[in-house]
């Protein structure tokens, strides 16, 4: 059910009670001071009435020797009936005998005693004849006789009013009802309404359209409830795409991989094929085992990335304890990275090393294995130049430390810079592939930067040289010295 | 209307059904509301309608009970203070009484009436025995006179006095024994009066005698005697009322909510009984606040 047709329908059923209510007390009290009123007034009406009755019958019946004969009594009740117009009322005498009654046909004997019978003091109400009496019974003090007087007063106007009243309440009780039902329905909807579109909102987002918004501004909790509604609708509008964008580059990177490993696996079976089939000459043999060997290693290197990638894939970005960060020295960390390129090749493209006195915090084997891949990029690029040359330095800018791996290469167009860190994306596929490149160590480096809170910055011309950068925030005094204490 | 009674319908048949078990109840809320007044009224007047109730009774009304109704002496003494304005101790033609001639048979018959209330009062022993001889022989003397009046409710008082000297004994009368200034004795003076009902009981009784003492005292029964001589010794809430430290002649004095009565007997100078109708507010407020036992 619709939450304004409950709001109607409460509005209505408690107007409802409300209008019953004061329905009750206001023509009930009038009623009741109505009858009040008239049992006072014609209370003191039969009092005097009495006390006119006892004065004419002791004065004129108890001069002649204070014998109140029936008759008597009787035409003293008649003659001052007779005298008051309106007047209504009876005689009895003993308890049942009637000796005087001048009450209206309706009310009967059996009314009469039985209003009698309740004692004398006592009031009774009857309806008769389409009229309502007030019946009054009052003793008459009379020595020696048991005489009690009953008066009949018409009040009929009491209940007249009553019902009036009644009619009146009943029509107005209609009409608040119907234009109150009728409000309360427009009200409810007006104040729904924002409900209505919020559900609406909900079902399209439901069915798929993530886009969809209540836009609902009002000041209330509604208001509220729509704005947190609609900030939960764009983060899951923003989750969705990422999670999209996830997924294709899930599938980017598959595409890619399989690509990656199906090319040398191609040339790689079709090299033993070729050795398997007949024999060849020794440098035919030569060759088709250099491949291989090749290949082979540089699959070895790119499922070593891989697993790398993988791993650091699984850690969540800039986060403090997803990495082991400690201070780090640009000289400590230079002088090892010096030693392992003389180590592995010392026929290389030279490199300078251009330290600043920078400390910063970092995963030092993380910070090691991203300059070695830029390292080695970078002479690939410097490949087949005579003056070829790599500088990696450090130097502080403000509160940040900038290392740079800067090559006199062949350089890298611009519209390949935005695509250089995609997984297996080569600028020269063919010649990376023939420097040992795999496609995915920039992937991995940007993913270290992103570890540390970072990105690499390229800068490229080609023919003249590429520059890669990564800011990282330099360290207090006191951690460069524990750093310099770590290092020694 | 119908168009509109079937648009409606099928507008009711559409909606859901917790829906319509809502509107109905509802509905039914409404109407019972509407209704509910009507038959709030109408139990009402069920009520009202041959169910006796108290009525009011008009303020300054002092109802006399039931009992008090039924006795005669009570019921004529209320309706002389709240209704005729009469009062039985004050007799006189000034106070709105008629004079009744006494002649012939009138007079044999007041006689007779006075005599049978002394009579009644000494049996009683309100009066010693020698004072109702003493009462009884003033109506054989002539020196006497009696008086009557009337009032509405058959009320009739009658008043004797005489005033004499009595007679010398004859056996001593003698020259030498004759009365002089010296030995007469004084004049006498009596005075006696009541207030009869119709039946001839008596609401009011005053006996003064001259040579009477002042204060004699009264024989502790003498109210219950004055109670019986009223008619009024039926009344079961009779409170004695002991006024003697404010009129240490004020005899004995009880009243009767019942009956709402104040009676009171004295013999000073003879003997009192005085009766009137008041409620006890009026009582404490013409008496004040007093002992009772």
């Amino acid at each position: 059910m619709k939450f304004s047709t409950k709001l109607s329908l409460s509005f209505a059923a408690l107007l409802a009670a409300a209008l019953c209510a004061v329905g009750l007390a206001m023509v009930g009290r009038s009623f009741a001071d109505g009858m009040a009123s008239a049992e006072e007034t014609f209370s003191a009406r039969q009092y005097a009435e009495k006390y006119s009755i006892e004065n004419t019958i002791l004065t004129q019946l108890g001069t002649s020797g204070g014998v109140y004969t029936t008759s008597a009594m009787s035409s003293a009740v008649q003659s001052f009936a007779e005298q008051t117009p309106g007047s209504c009322m009876a005689l009895y005498l003993d308890g049942r005998n009637s000796v005087y009654s001048n009450l209206p046909q309706g009310i009967s004997r059996t009314d009469q005693l039985a209003v009698l019978e309740a004692g004398t003091g006592q009031s009774s109400y009857l309806r008769a004849e389409g009229q309502t009496w007030l019946l009054l019974t009052v003793p008459l003090n009379i020595p020696g006789v048991d005489a009690v007087l009953l008066s009949a007063y018409d009040v009929t106007s009491v209940f007249a009013s009553r019902d009036a009243q009644l009619t009146a309440w009943f029509v107005a009780a209609v009409v608040v009802l119907a234009a109150g039902a009728g409000a309360a329905g427009a009200v409810s909807r007006s104040l729904t309404r924002p409900l209505t579109r919020l559900q609406s909102a909900s079902s399209r987002i439901a069915a798929g359209d993530y886009t969809q918004r209540t836009q609902v501004s009002t000041d209330d909790e509604i208001g509220a409830l729509s704005r947190s509604f609609d900030e939960m609708a764009g983060a899951v509008e923003s989750r969705i795409a990422a999670l999209d964008t996830n997924v294709r580059q899930q599938k980017d990177f598959i595409a890619a991989f399989t690509h990656e490993i199906k090319t040398p696996m191609t040339s790689m079976l079709g090299y033993a094929d070729l050795m398997r089939a007949k024999p060849q000459s020794a440098e035919t043999q030569r060759e088709a085992a250099n491949y291989i060997f090749r290949e082979t290693h540089r699959l070895e290197e790119l499922s070593r990335k891989l697993l790398a990638l993988m791993g650091l894939e699984n850690l969540s970005d800039g986060e403090e304890s997803a990495i082991c960060k400690a201070p780090v020295t640009d000289r400590a960390l230079f002088a090892r990275l010096d030693r392992a390129m003389q180590t592995a090749a010392p026929e290389a493209v030279p490199i300078r090393w251009q330290p600043g006195g920078c400390t910063v915090l970092a995963d030092a084997a993380l910070l090691d294995d991203l300059l070695r891949n830029l390292i080695l990029n970078a002479r690939r690029a410097c490949a087949g130049k005579p003056d070829g040359c790599v500088t990696v330095s450090c130097r502080a800018d403000g509160a940040d430390a900038v290392f740079a791996v800067q090559d006199n290469g062949c350089g890298i167009p611009a519209e390949d810079l935005p695509r250089v860190v995609e997984p297996f994306y080569m600028v020269d596929k063919s010649r990376a592939r023939a420097g040992g490149g795999s496609g995915i160590g920039l992937t991995l480096c940007q993913r270290i930067a992103q570890l540390h809170g970072s990105r690499l910055e390229f800068a490229s011309t080609v023919g003249q040289g590429t520059t890669v950068s990564l800011r990282l925030p330099l360290q207090s005094d006191l951690q460069r010295e524990e750093a310099d204490h770590a290092s020694e | 209307m119908r168009l509109n009674e079937t648009k409606w319908m099928r507008r009711f048949a559409a909606l859901e059904p917790k829906t319509r078990r809502a509107v109905r109840f509802c509905g039914a809320a409404v109407v019972l509301c509407l209704v509910l007044p009507l038959g709030v009224f109408a139990a009402w007047d069920g009520l009202l309608l041959g169910n006796p109730r108290p009525r009011p009774d008009p303020e300054g009304t002092r109802p006399l009970s039931d009992a008090g109704r039924q006795n005669t002496t009570a019921c004529l003494l209320y309706d002389c203070a709240h209704l005729l304005g009469i009062d039985p101790a004050r007799s006189s033609i000034y106070d709105g009484w008629t004079e009744q001639p006494l002649e012939g048979a009138d007079l044999e018959l007041a006689q007779a009436r006075c005599r049978a209330v002394v009579v009644e009062a000494g049996e009683l022993g309100l009066l010693e025995s020698w004072q109702t001889e003493d009462i009884l022989d003033l109506f054989d003397d002539n020196a006497y006179t009696l008086t009557a009046t009337t009032a509405p409710a058959g009320l009739t008082a009658y008043t004797l006095e005489y005033t004499g000297r009595p007679a010398e004994p004859a056996d001593v009368a003698t020259p030498e024994t004759a009365a002089t200034p010296e030995t007469a004795q004084p004049s006498r003076s009596v005075w006696l009066s009541m207030t009869l009902t119709a039946e001839g009981t008596p609401l009011t009784l005053s006996w003064q005698d001259s040579w009477a003492p002042w204060g004699a005292e009264l024989p502790e029964d003498a109210l219950d005697g004055a109670l019986t001589l009223m008619g009024v010794e039926g009344f079961t809430d009779w409170q004695l009322l002991d006024w003697s430290h404010r009129l240490p002649d004020a005899g004995q004095c009880a009243y009767s909510a019942q009956a709402q009565l104040y009676v009171s007997v004295n013999r000073n100078n003879g003997l009192s009984i005085t009766a009137a109708s008041m409620t006890e507010a009026e009582l404490a407020g013409i008496y004040g606040e007093e002992d009772s036992r």
